[in-house]
């Protein structure tokens, strides 16, 4: 997990100040991309990860231990996104459509944002609270105020669809290497 | 084959490659010191009346989290709503027959559809043609009220079925079964739903249509809104060989002999 930040630097952050200021820093390009990857809208993702920060500011001194502070942020951050995304306009604007460029090092991550892309929002945070900040169902549950069986049926099928969209471009490169193969030889 | 690691992994640097724009501090210090408005979580159906004779007269929830005052005072808040709206509304339902049929609600677990046909006087032809997003479905019974224009009183009545759906996008609609009465007149084609006032005061009323079909001696009822649209709502009508009651707006003073009833909402 991203988010293990120094533990003195949570406890500090508590009394607010400086230290706050460079917790909010350290949590930040974190929640934006969170935010971002279940929003898909560059200006919806800062304005909920600006909430989300603000949110964990103001619920810091609840904190009563530091050790499980990245998961209890990315309930914050997720749960913030998740409203933002029931708020959202229906139409998009063309600018907001153009600020969401994004760029990935690994055919994977291209491969598993488009499938995302195709999920509904309440299974892209749920596989983002699984697979990433290592959540399970139960606490997933407690995060999004959902049913615990019904997280874990959210999780399948956006396990399924995943591994489907996932399979689906691996056989098609496979097959595209194929052909650039035969090409080759003739 | 794609295993979990491979998820992971990807998620990994699918979110590594998402560049954050600079951290705006300040914006987010204004945020933390605005004041938090405190969030009542209700129930859609905790704010909803319906301004109609006949079928369905008032909704107003069973929830062991809320007081009886407080379902009290939404109920005078529905009823100023209606009247605002021209619709008739029958007098407040006397404390200890809402208490009775509130405690029973509350107590009602979820039920097969056996047992939930054991629990009413009517032929439960249960929904089809439901949107394919459904996650979960529920049923649940509960008595009704009923009020006699013709005594001028309210008893509790018999059971009626609410189908509870859960679907994508932390959404959900119930879909109420009771016994079809051919006394009851033409329902209401709207229920108007009674939100906070404005700041100056003004009355903020939401309208949204409701739907009534008839499968024999069965009539259902569903509302349409953000959660299930009126198409969804015809396809599961037209799925269930229903016959479309069509609802008349505006209200009509009931009949009468007419019997009104209440029915106690559930949780979605």
């Amino acid at each position: 997990m991203p988010l293990n930040l120094e533990r003195g630097l949570i406890e500090s952050a508590k009394s607010g100040g400086a230290d706050l200021e460079r917790l909010i820093t350290a949590v930040w390009p974190e929640a934006y991309r969170l935010a971002f990857s279940i929003l898909r809208d560059g200006g919806l993702a800062e304005d909920a990860a600006q909430e989300a920060c603000a949110s964990i500011a103001r619920s810091l001194s609840a904190l009563k231990n530091a050790a499980v502070f990245p998961a209890w942020s990315y309930r914050i951050i997720v749960n913030h996104a998740i409203t933002a995304a029931r708020r959202r306009p229906r139409t998009q604007t063309l600018d907001a459509l153009t600020q969401q460029a994004v760029h990935f090092d690994q055919s994977d991550a291209l491969d598993l944002y488009k499938a995302l892309e195709a999920l509904p929002t309440v299974q892209r945070g749920a596989i983002i609270l699984h697979y990433y900040a290592g959540l399970d169902s139960g606490e997933i549950a407690d995060a999004t105020g959902l049913p615990r069986s019904t997280v874990r049926f959210h999780l399948m099928l956006a396990r399924r669809a995943l591994r489907k969209a996932l399979s689906t471009t691996e056989a098609h490169t496979l097959k595209s290497s194929k052909e650039a193969l035969s090409d080759v030889h003739g | 084959m794609y295993t979990d690691e491979r998820i992971n992994s990807a998620l990994d640097a699918m979110l590594r490659g998402i560049d954050a724009p600079p951290v705006l501090l300040p914006e987010i210090q204004r945020k933390i010191a605005q004041p938090q408005a405190v969030v009542r979580h209700t129930p859609r159906y905790l704010r909803l009346a319906i301004a109609t004779v006949g079928i369905i007269a008032i909704v107003f929830v069973a929830l062991p989290s809320q007081s009886l005052n407080f379902i009290q005072s939404l109920e005078a808040r529905y009823r100023a709503a209606l009247q605002a709206k021209g619709g008739y509304a029958p007098p407040p339902i006397p404390e200890s027959l809402q208490l009775e049929v509130l405690k029973q609600a509350e107590r009602s677990p979820d039920v097969s559809l056996t047992n939930a046909q054991s629990r009413v006087p009517f032929t439960i032809v249960p929904p089809t043609g439901l949107p394919h997003d459904i996650v979960s479905a529920r049923i649940r019974t509960a008595p009704t009220w009923v009020y006699s224009t013709e005594s001028q009183s309210w008893r509790v009545g018999p059971s009626f079925v609410t189908f509870i759906y859960r679907r994508s996008g932390h959404r959900s609609f119930q879909i109420l079964a009771d016994q079809f009465d051919p006394k009851s007149g033409s329902p209401g084609k709207y229920i108007f739903e009674a939100k906070p006032p404005a700041p100056n005061g003004t009355p903020v009323i939401v309208r949204h249509e409701i739907f009534h079909w008839r499968n024999g001696d069965q009539v259902m009822s569903a509302i349409a809104g953000a959660d299930i649209s009126a198409p969804e709502i015809h396809t599961i009508v037209a799925a269930m060989h229903g016959v479309a009651i069509p609802g008349s707006w505006p209200a009509h003073t009931p009949a009468p002999g007419a019997d009104l009833k209440g029915y106690p909402a559930t949780e979605p």
